[in-house]
This record gives C-alpha cells, structure tokens and sequence, in this order.
C-alpha cells in the first residue's frame, strides 16, 4: 500500500490536532493543548479502488514570532491548511502558508480548510468565504467548511487531498 | 583508577536509547529500552517503524555520505513522551571517499522540558487568544457605541418632534378658544350693525332719513367694526410667534389677554380680577407667558362649568420679590385633588374627563425651559393657586 506524508499547517489554535483526532479516531474534545513537536497519525485513506495510508503529521502552529519548523516539511506529499473561521488574523496568514509550501514545490497539492464552522452563521461565513475566493484567487476546489467539533467536511478534505495526491 | 565503574555507572544513568541502521535502513543493533518508544521488527525498513523519518529519504544519504553532520527531530512518541531523534553517522567505511556503512538513531527523553516549554506556549497562546478576543469585543464595543449614539440621536429627534407636535396641538387648542372668544365678542357689534342697517333701511323706506342721522349711524357703524378689528388684530398679535427673550410689562401683557377674553367669562358670570403692581417687567417671551395664562383661566373655567356655584372668580395678582417677577392665578373652583397635585404637570395627566394632559405640561415647560422661570401649583380654600416666576433680568 502506498504511504503519503500529509501535514496540517496554520496558526496555533485553529483546530489543526481537532481536525486529526476527528479524522483518524472520530473524537473531539473542547479543551485547547497547544502542540509542540511533531505526533504523527496512520489512518488509511480510501480513494475510489485504491487505498493510501496517511501518514498525517500534526506539528506546532505558527505565531506571529515564531514561524512553523519547515523541516516539517520535508518530503511532504500534500498539505492541509488551516485556519480558524472565527479569527480573522488566521484567514490572513494561509496566504503566507500557500507560499511556504510552494518555496518547497509548486508540485505539493494542498487544501484550505475553515475551520470550526459550527461557530459562526452561516451568512457571514458565506462572505468570509466567497471574499477569500477572490483574494486568494483560487478555485472552490481548494477551500472547505470543517468543524472538527461536528465532524462536518472533515473525512471529505482528506479525501480530497488524497485524490490530489494520487494525481 | 576506576575507569570501568564511572563507564558503568554513566552508562546505567543514561537517557539515550539508541539503534543503529545499515545502508538498506534495516536494524543491525539496538539498545534495549528503546522498545519504550519505538516497535522495532529488523525486518522492517526504518520507515516503518520510525514514521517521523518517512520522507527524508535524502538527509538520511546526506549523513551516510558524511555531507550531512546530523538531524533531528522532536516528536510525541507511541508513550506521549516527548522525545527527540537524533540521526548520527555510524561507523565509517575503510575506503574512500569518506562515508559510513551505518547510521546511529538516538531518542533522547525530552518530557520534563517539553512539558515545561508546553505550558509556556500554551500560556502565551492562550494569552494571545484571549488578547484577540478582547480586541474584538473592543471592535465590537465601539461599534455597539456609534449604534447606541445614533439611536440616542434619532431618539432625542423624535422626541423633539413629538414636543413640537404636542405644542402645536396645544397652540392650535388655544386658538380654537379664542376663536370661540372672539366669536363671542363679535356678536354684539354685529348685532349693533344689523340694528343701524335696519333702522337706516326703514329711514330711508319712510324717506325720514336726513344726513345727520345718516352720519350718526355711519359713525356708529365705524366704531363697532373698528373694534372687531383691533379684536382681530389683538389675536393676530397674541399668536404672533416672538422667539427672542424680551422686557415686558407683566400687567399690561396680562390685561391684553384679559381684553380678549372679558366678555366670556362674563357670560359665563366669572369675575376674573387683575391685580397688583402695575409697574413689573419680566423679561422672557411676553406671548408664551400670556398662553400660560389663558390656559390657566380656561382651567378655571373648565372647573366651574362643571361644579359651577354663585361667586366665581378667578385673581390675577402680579408682585415683584429678590429681582423676580411673580404672577399668582388663584381661583375658587374647588383645587386639585391631593393624589395628582404632584403630577399635575406630567404630560397626559388631567382632571377633565376629555382633557388631553397637555396644557399644563407645555405651560410649565413654557415658563422654565424657554424662559428659566418656575411654574408650581398649591391647593388653597375653595381653589388652586398657580404661581409663575419669572426673572426680571437678561442673562448674560
């Protein structure tokens, strides 16, 4: 089976360890552990006939001082880019993060992802997402609703991800 | 020299596990605690087992060809320990060029530090969030503040546009009654000036009429319209609107709505009495004040036609006391019941069963808000007395 190394990248506090402890164990608990280092995760992903084992590393968020590790990042095979719906200043960074990961490759395939929908109205993220379309200039194939909290659009974005990674 | 039992005794205390790999990534040899963090099987590839180094494929040759010193890596291990891997060149190859036949991954328990530095970085992230949200609950706070300000605005509007339609209902009441007034003080004249046409008409019809009981007649008629003019041009002048503060003389101000109004209460056989000292001036807007004045005789009046009995009367009396102008309205029409006197003056409170409420509210808000005077009530025998003070100075 082949194996592809998938890392979840943003601000610290997005939900980025939510969103893989949803994914991988289907839990999810309110209380915030900052991550430090790297834990990794195995869970076998299912795309069309194939089957992927993700190797899903969960690493340190980023802070306005301290920048995420990008050794991190090596041999990275697809990306995950969080940001958390309800603070703005996270919707702001994945800019930065799309260009992390393409100083590495423009090869890598990403998603973004906002997160914890469950917390916002619906109207407002609609805004939220239709005005990051444009500034981002990219497709609605590459942004997503989550909410680790209800699951929602959590196993979908992996999916997604792995059918990027597959080509 | 004990050389072997420092070695052993460093070696027993040590915090390194350790295995080392060969070029094909398998495990040739291992330390035996290292089971603590990782499973290791030495058929698998290095990869397998050790997921953190999946992908670094190439810094793994880098180090085995000597070009790469050592990597690490900090990771949470299978036990939640917090670990940190080293990879460092093994033993080196006899032949050149210089690399290595095998690599040493070392894990090095890092728990107690890491969990201290997690919980500074958990503080200061959560201070960071909680900064964040006190900046936009600030953003929030000051927006919620123009919103409160302009509803506060809009408010204030429409109650000033309220004011101005109750004042204007009150104004247009006022002139209602004294349209009533003048209705009534033009009955006479007319009649007086129907009877001269009559008498002219049969004169003439009897061909007795001369010049000089022509002129008489005419001269009459002259008088009686001349006096339902200045009847007119008196109420003209009451509802003229004056907006500047003035000097005025109180009595002759209170005379002039007297003279509108006389025949009326004569009718109505109330004797309205003017009192007092000719000579007070008042400063404030003479119209206004005289306003407050019929609405307080028509008060009176509305009390007697309701309990009407043979000696009805109303008292203007008007004083001057410590540079203030005062103006007493005392009636004998019976007073104000105790359990409203101190709201008298409260919009919509009234003792008529169709009264509005409003009369005495704008009269008070007349006399203290547009000309800082006072307006107050108190029961005395029999009545009411209203008293008005008014300053007899300009501000400055």
């Amino acid at each position: 089976m082949i194996s592809k190394k998938i890392t979840l990248i943003g601000d610290f506090s997005t939900g980025k360890t939510s969103l893989i402890r949803r994914f991988v164990d289907n839990e999810f608990s309110d209380n915030y552990l900052s991550t430090i280092g790297v834990k990794i995760s195995k869970k076998i992903i299912d795309v069309e006939d194939k089957k992927v084992q993700g190797l899903i590393w969960d690493i340190e968020g980023g802070t306005d001082t301290k920048p995420i590790n990008q050794t991190y990042l090596r041999g990275v095979h697809g990306c995950i880019i969080v940001s958390d719906i309800t603070r703005s200043e996270t919707i702001e960074h994945l800019k930065n993060y799309i260009n992390i990961i393409q100083s590495i490759s423009k090869d890598i395939p990403y998603v973004l992802v906002l997160n914890k929908y469950d917390k916002i109205d619906e109207e407002k993220a609609k805004k939220i997402y239709t005005e990051l379309l444009s500034s981002l200039a990219i497709s609605e194939d590459r942004l997503y609703f989550t909410s680790a909290k209800s699951g929602m659009g959590v196993e979908m974005v992996f999916s997604i991800l792995a059918r990027l990674m597959l080509g | 020299m004990h050389i072997q039992e420092v070695f052993n005794a460093i070696y027993s205390n040590h915090c390194y596990e350790y295995f080392i790999i060969d070029k094909e990534y398998k495990v040739v040899e291992y330390s035996d605690k290292v089971f603590d963090y990782c499973t290791i099987k030495s058929a698998d590839s290095v990869f397998e087992f050790i997921p953190e180094l999946y992908g670094l494929d190439n810094e793994l040759e880098e180090i085995f060809d000597g070009s790469l010193a050592m990597y690490k890596i900090p990771i949470v291990s299978k036990n939640d320990k917090y670990v940190n891997i080293y990879v460092y060149p093994g033993r080196e190859k006899t032949s050149a060029p210089k690399s290595y036949e095998t690599l040493i991954v070392l894990f090095e328990d890092i728990t107690t530090i890491a969990t201290t530095k997690q919980k500074l970085i958990q503080e200061k992230n959560e201070n960071t969030l909680l900064l964040q949200e006190i900046s936009i609950k600030n953003e929030q706070l000051e927006l919620y503040n123009t919103k409160m300000q302009e509803l506060v605005k809009e408010e204030i509007k429409k109650n000033l546009e309220q004011q101005k339609m109750i004042e204007l209902q009150a104004r247009y009441s006022q002139m209602g009654e004294i349209i009533g007034m003048i209705t009534h003080q033009w009955k006479q004249p007319l009649n007086a000036i129907s009877m001269m046409a009559n008498v002219l008409i049969l004169k003439q019809q009897n061909n007795s009429l001369d010049n000089k009981i022509l002129e008489e007649k005419l001269d009459d008629i002259i008088m009686q319209v001349k006096y339902m003019s200045q009847t007119v041009n008196d109420f003209q002048h009451f509802f003229n609107p004056i907006k500047d503060k003035m000097y005025f003389n109180v009595f002759d101000s209170i005379q002039s709505v007297l003279d509108l109004v006389k025949s009326e209460y004569f009718h109505k056989n109330i004797t309205v009495y003017l009192d007092g000292d000719k000579s007070v001036n008042a400063v404030g807007l003479p119209n206004e004040v005289n306003q407050v004045v019929l609405s307080l005789l028509k008060n009176s009046k509305d009390e007697f036609i309701k309990n009407p009995h043979s000696n009805m009367w109303i008292k203007i009396n008007i004083t001057s006391k410590d540079d203030k102008a005062i103006i007493e309205v005392v009636d004998n029409a019976g007073g104000i019941p105790e359990d409203i006197i101190d709201k008298i003056f409260d919009i919509y409170v009234t003792t008529k069963q169709d009264g509005s409420g409003i009369g005495l509210n704008i009269s008070k808000s007349m006399i203290e808000d547009h000309m800082d005077g006072q307006m107050y009530v108190t029961n005395v025998e029999n009545g009411a007395k209203f008293t008005i003070v008014l300053p007899t100075t300009m501000d400055e």
